[in-house]
């Protein structure tokens, strides 16, 4: 089998994570925050240490203000529905996943407006682009760092400068960058970074986190909580505790995730992200120069490598004249896992063009080869030459 | 010897705080505090040795780690 759906989940996972979620299972399978005998607390602090490690990774100081959810998308409602207001405006960008675009239109509720900005081009030509929208109750710009369908890197840095400049408060989406590209959150003025644990962190499936600024705490915190209930601590207020962590962090914490969660950032830290990057890109230079052998194939390849943002090993293709499914259907059936369709963002597919049938969709881990490239244009050449 | 309880609340503070005060060699443990004894209800606390009352308020304070009360054991 040849993996190249990384963009969805990563695998395999390292050894050292399956381990951890084993250890979690077996020796830490007490609820965390809740009592404080020997399985409690070992629960305790594995989470405990997870959020240190997310904190100091992110370039933020503060470890508690790392907030454990589900996944990205968890993440994202918690930072979006927490923070934006009735009747404020907020902007997204032209390649949102749906766990940005469906947050922010169900907030028509509360009669809050958004814009979308064209985030191809360069990176002034995008500041230029968000400046043109921006209005006076421009509340926060929500978008993601990189895309998930083409891997497009945005230009967080300097959207951030911006948003600090007019006190605009800046969400980001980093479920595909968190891991193989540069984030700091303290550098790059963002207020609540939204990450999964089971994507470049190599962690597993139901665990994300929502990291706010340091400069959020108790008496300074414009984020509400958006779910309530048992928080382990203050049981007889029927509110949600003050402070960070728990505020954000109703119900049971799944532990083993989290204990997947920290052993795959130490990897991915032992490793080292920009070698685990430079090894994915360059498996996608292999892959677009195959495919640009292949007069049949439609490539779609973002802006922005030459201004620094080289982006991720995302790759998004047509064949002419075949649907995205068939060919995603040809390949499972030769034991490469690929995805095709919308890819969870309507968006980006319409700035593409692909907005009629959506695309296929190759990402690579850190554990692909060339070799497998290989394969899997040799497999294609042969799709494609079939009626 | 005897033995001190500072009431923090969350066991993420509780866990900080005995972190923190490692790092200035004061042993502590994370305990869960009688719910009798805190407004709220349910609290975790850090005992530690009475000799360092002072001391473990100070480092508390400085280190940002809110505590409710510190009574002895």
């Amino acid at each position: 089998m040849i993996y190249f759906d990384n963009a969805a989940t990563t695998y395999p996972k390292p050894r050292a994570v399956y381990d951890a979620v084993l250890r979690a299972m077996t020796d830490a399978g007490g609820n965390p925050g809740r009592s404080a005998h020997r399985l409690s607390m070992t629960a305790a602090d594995i989470i405990y240490e997870c959020r240190c490690e997310l904190a100091d990774f992110f370039g933020c100081s503060v470890p508690e203000n790392v907030v454990f959810t589900y996944n990205a998308t968890y993440a994202l409602n918690i930072a979006i529905k927490g923070l934006v207001s009735r009747g404020s405006h907020v902007l997204i960008s032209s390649f949102e996943h749906n766990s940005v675009l469906r947050p922010v239109a169900a907030l028509a509720a509360r009669n809050v407006t958004y814009n979308v900005f064209d985030a191809s081009g360069s990176t002034v030509q995008i500041i230029n682009n968000i400046k043109s929208l921006v209005k006076r109750n421009t509340t926060a710009i929500i978008c993601t760092h990189v895309s998930n369908v083409c891997g497009l890197e945005l230009p967080i840095a300097e959207i951030g400068e911006y948003c600090a400049s007019r006190h605009i408060n800046f969400i980001v989406d980093a479920a595909q960058s968190a891991g193989v590209r540069p984030i700091d959150m303290r550098a790059y003025n963002i207020d609540a970074l939204c990450i999964p644990g089971h994507k470049s962190l190599y962690g597993i499936a139901g665990c994300g986190a929502v990291i706010f600024h340091e400069k959020y705490k108790e008496n300074y915190m414009p984020f509400a909580p958006i779910i309530e209930g048992g928080s382990g601590v203050d049981s007889l207020n029927i509110e949600m505790p003050s402070l960070l962590p728990e505020r954000f962090e109703a119900g049971t914490l799944c532990v083993p995730a989290i204990a997947a969660l920290l052993a795959g950032t130490r990897e991915v830290r032992r490793i080292g992200p920009a070698k685990i990057a430079e090894h994915e890109l360059k498996l996608k230079t292999k892959l677009c120069e195959l495919l640009g052998e292949m007069p049949e194939v439609e490539l779609y390849l973002p802006d922005g490598e030459e201004e620094g943002r080289p982006g991720t090993g995302v790759v998004a293709f047509n064949v002419k004249g075949k649907p995205s499914s068939d060919i995603a259907d040809a390949l499972a059936k030769r034991g490469i896992c690929v995805r095709s369709g919308f890819h969870c963002a309507p968006l980006a597919h319409k700035t593409l063009g692909t907005g009629q049938d959506g695309a296929v969709r190759v990402s690579f881990s850190m554990y692909n080869s060339e070799n497998e490239v290989r394969a899997f244009a040799a497999a294609l050449r042969e799709i494609i030459s079939q009626p | 010897m005897p033995t001190c309880c500072a009431v923090i609340g969350s066991v993420t503070y509780a866990l900080k705080g005995q972190r923190m005060l490692s790092s200035y060699n004061i042993t502590s443990r994370v305990i869960k505090v009688r719910s009798a004894g805190t407004a709220g209800g349910c609290a975790y606390g850090l005992e530690f040795d009475c000799i360092n009352t002072d001391t473990v308020a100070t480092l508390l304070r400085r280190g940002d780690i809110p505590y409710r009360d510190i009574f002895r054991l």
